[in-house]
């Protein structure tokens, strides 16, 4: 059952001179004890699109159009009021920066603990009993309860963070990111974490990542984005093992699969400017299998079965193209192209 | 030149590294010392990429940098083409070491000068070095040539903001190798940049190690880049070296705890490239601080094998084979049947 459908969403950054078109028209749906990947490069709108469902977005951030829905209501139509009875009890966030996120002059324990009670009526008590539950879960110690942020590692942190992302037992969790930050023993820990918690809630959650391989480990569904729009849905093996849109290929063909650099398939140019409008595919400037449709059509988002979507117009011809795109050389178009969007992890907020 | 001559030049290291150690003084007390680095070896040969694999805080940068002659070690020596560098060398000597290495780094953005055009950021090495300008300009277009950086008049007024990072990045490539280095030291080189520009880069400096027989010391903490690239595998944990060899045999048969639950626990998108072994084998809590690393082997505190001679006695990096080339630092790769 969905918890959490995202219906035809965009958002656009207001800059001086025009707009940055971030998330243009997307579509989705968490369900109950569903993880949902949302996989994809910087400036792709995933983060945008996250902020955008916890009303995180900075002040020139605005969306334009569609709706969000929880319960048959649209959280997009709540008071400020109204929104914030929602935070951790429905909608919990476990953001990126740890450190950031934490109050660095209160204890960890009562960080927790005022979060159980600003939405609870429960006794101080009981809610410092539940905290102690939540860090034991998470494997902390209890005596990290009395800690200071900055006496903590940065995986401890992020384990502060999602045992407070679970105080409430929300049914739907959004997570950003949540191991970039940490060396890979630290990203291992702290995966298997959210994985252990996945098995013991009923939360639906969405998991916003660049990390192929943390998503594969870690999600049943995968949505990949590109250029503001979701261009791939399906279930974990289906995606990573036979997908269907060039992008995805070329993205999985792009990561170490044996040994030798040759092997390593490079997307030629960079994601279009989003500051205009955009014509046909989004992909198709850098796609290898592109022809005049896709140059003038933008493609729908085809559904192929109950659980698989892709936006491209030659879907049906996925498998040829998967062996093809295992050529880096198919990848390597003649005519080099403007860069327009910095290739850099960071999602770029103009 | 004699062929005797050519094989030894091939065998003999290029670069090599003589029990380099980097202390500082810590900050925060003056009892305690970090030491960075603490006591390596290592060899680089012509033709070869090496991968340095480690995590933050392991030193592996300060490592580099002791390389490429812009650091002065604590003890020990850097060995350029048989001439060891120290403060006894000649200002010959070092000019021709910071000449033939070169090194590059994570962050493209923070390399170079915001204000320098691509043109300026090229020269500048040659300028150093008395080359005439128009003999410079024909040099920084041929070098964006070589790193497909076309046509290269598009780019080679640009300023570092116009360009995207992985175009910037080739850019720092391209600066590195004006001066026809031998060595090049890359420093987390993709690490910064999206997955699908990463390969770009990769490839590029697969095919100069290839086509200019350079010798490459890629740095990272990114386990399945490196197995991809490196001929050989060095793994660092605070400061020192605990496993090295050919990279098919570190990752078919891991000796140290530390690359074992390394190779364990990465999440990778392909299984292909490697096989995974033992789930069950994890690192308890986290890197210590390296101001008080731990006596003994410095990983034992997290180690699920260690035993108490691991507390007191510091494991010397030993060959585990005949050949001499698959050596680790760990008391029970040495015990037991590994």
């Amino acid at each position: 059952m969905s918890i959490l459908s995202v219906d035809s969403i965009s958002v656009e950054y207001q800059t001086l001179s025009d707009a940055v078109r971030a998330v243009q028209g997307v579509s989705l749906n968490l369900k109950e004890a569903q993880i949902l990947g949302l996989a994809g490069e910087s400036g792709c709108g995933k983060s945008t699109l996250a902020k955008a469902i916890l009303r995180l977005l900075p002040e020139t951030g605005i969306v334009v159009s569609g709706k969000i829905n929880f319960k048959g209501k649209d959280l997009l139509r709540l008071s400020t009021s109204e929104f914030r009875e929602l935070r951790w009890q429905i909608l919990a966030y476990i953001p990126q920066n740890a450190l950031n996120s934490l109050d660095p002059v209160y204890r960890v324990g009562d960080q927790v603990v005022e979060a159980i009670l600003a939405h609870e009526r429960v006794s101080r008590n009981a809610a410092l009993d539940r905290a102690r539950q939540l860090f034991s879960n998470v494997h902390l110690d209890e005596r990290s309860l009395r800690a200071y942020p900055h006496q903590l590692s940065g995986g401890m942190r992020q384990r502060v963070l999602i045992a407070m992302a679970m105080a409430l037992d929300p049914p739907i969790v959004i997570i950003d990111e949540p191991t970039t930050a940490l060396d890979v023993v630290t990203q291992a820990q702290v995966l298997s974490e959210l994985i252990s918690m996945r098995n013991r809630t009923s939360s639906g959650m969405l998991y916003i990542s660049h990390d192929l391989g943390a998503i594969r480990q870690l999600c049943n569904d995968v949505a990949v984005m590109y250029a503001g729009l979701i261009i791939e849905t399906g279930n974990v093996g289906d995606i990573y093992g036979e997908p269907l849109h060039p992008y995805t290929m070329g993205l999985l063909n792009s990561v170490p699969k044996s040994r030798g650099a040759k092997r390593l398939v490079s997307i030629p140019g960079a994601p279009p400017n989003l500051r205009s409008e955009i014509q046909g595919c989004a992909f198709h400037p850098r796609c290898p299998f592109r022809d005049t449709r896709c140059v003038k059509e933008t493609p729908k988002l085809y559904e192929i079965s109950q659980t698989r979507s892709v936006a491209c117009h030659y879907h049906h011809k996925a498998k040829n193209f998967r062996i093809l795109a295992e050529d880096p050389n198919i990848w390597q178009m003649p005519e080099p192209r403007e860069a327009v969007m910095s290739d850099f992890k960071e999602d770029i907020v103009p | 030149m004699s062929s005797i001559q050519l094989a030894s030049d091939s065998e003999s290291p290029v670069l090599q590294a003589k029990n380099l150690k980097r202390v500082f003084k810590s900050p925060l007390g003056k009892q305690s010392l970090v030491r960075a680095v603490d006591g390596v070896s290592l060899e680089l040969r012509k033709g070869e990429t090496v991968g340095l694999l480690g995590e933050t805080g392991c030193g592996k940068s300060t490592l580099a940098e002791l390389m490429a002659g812009l650091q002065d070690p604590s003890e020990g020596e850097v060995v350029f083409q048989g001439f060891p560098l120290n403060k006894k060398s000649s200002k010959s000597q070092w000019r021709e070491l910071r000449q033939r290495v070169q090194i590059m780094f994570q962050n493209p953005f923070d390399s170079v000068d915001p204000r320098y055009r691509v043109m300026d950021i090229l020269t500048e090495p040659l300028e150093v070095n008395g080359v005439r300008a128009p003999e410079r300009r024909d040099r920084a277009i041929a070098a964006l040539e070589t790193m497909k950086l076309t046509p290269p008049a598009e780019f080679i007024d640009r300023y570092p903001h116009e360009m995207s990072g992985g175009q910037l990045q080739r850019v720092c490539i391209a600066r590195a190798l004006m001066l026809n280095p031998s060595v090049l030291i890359a420093d987390e080189p993709v690490s910064m940049l999206d997955i699908s520009v990463r390969a770009g880069i990769l490839i590029l400096l697969d095919e100069l190690k290839n086509t200019r027989n350079m010798g490459i010391l890629h740095i990272s903490h990114d386990i399945s880049t490196l197995v991809a690239v490196s001929d050989r595998l060095l793994v660092m944990y605070l400061g020192k070296i605990v496993e090295s060899g050919s990279t098919e045999v570190l990752v078919s048969s891991p000796a140290h705890p530390y690359l074992r639950v390394l190779l364990n626990s990465v999440p990778t998108v392909h299984d292909t490239l490697f096989t995974k072994g033992e789930r069950e084998l994890t690192l308890k809590g986290d890197i210590p601080d390296p101001s008080n690393i731990p006596d003994g082997c410095s990983l034992w505190p997290r180690c699920p094998l260690a035993v108490e001679k691991c507390k007191i006695e510091t494991p010397k990096l030993k060959p585990l084979d005949q050949m001499k080339t698959h050596r680790v630092a760990c008391h029970m790769a040495h015990t037991d049947d590994h």
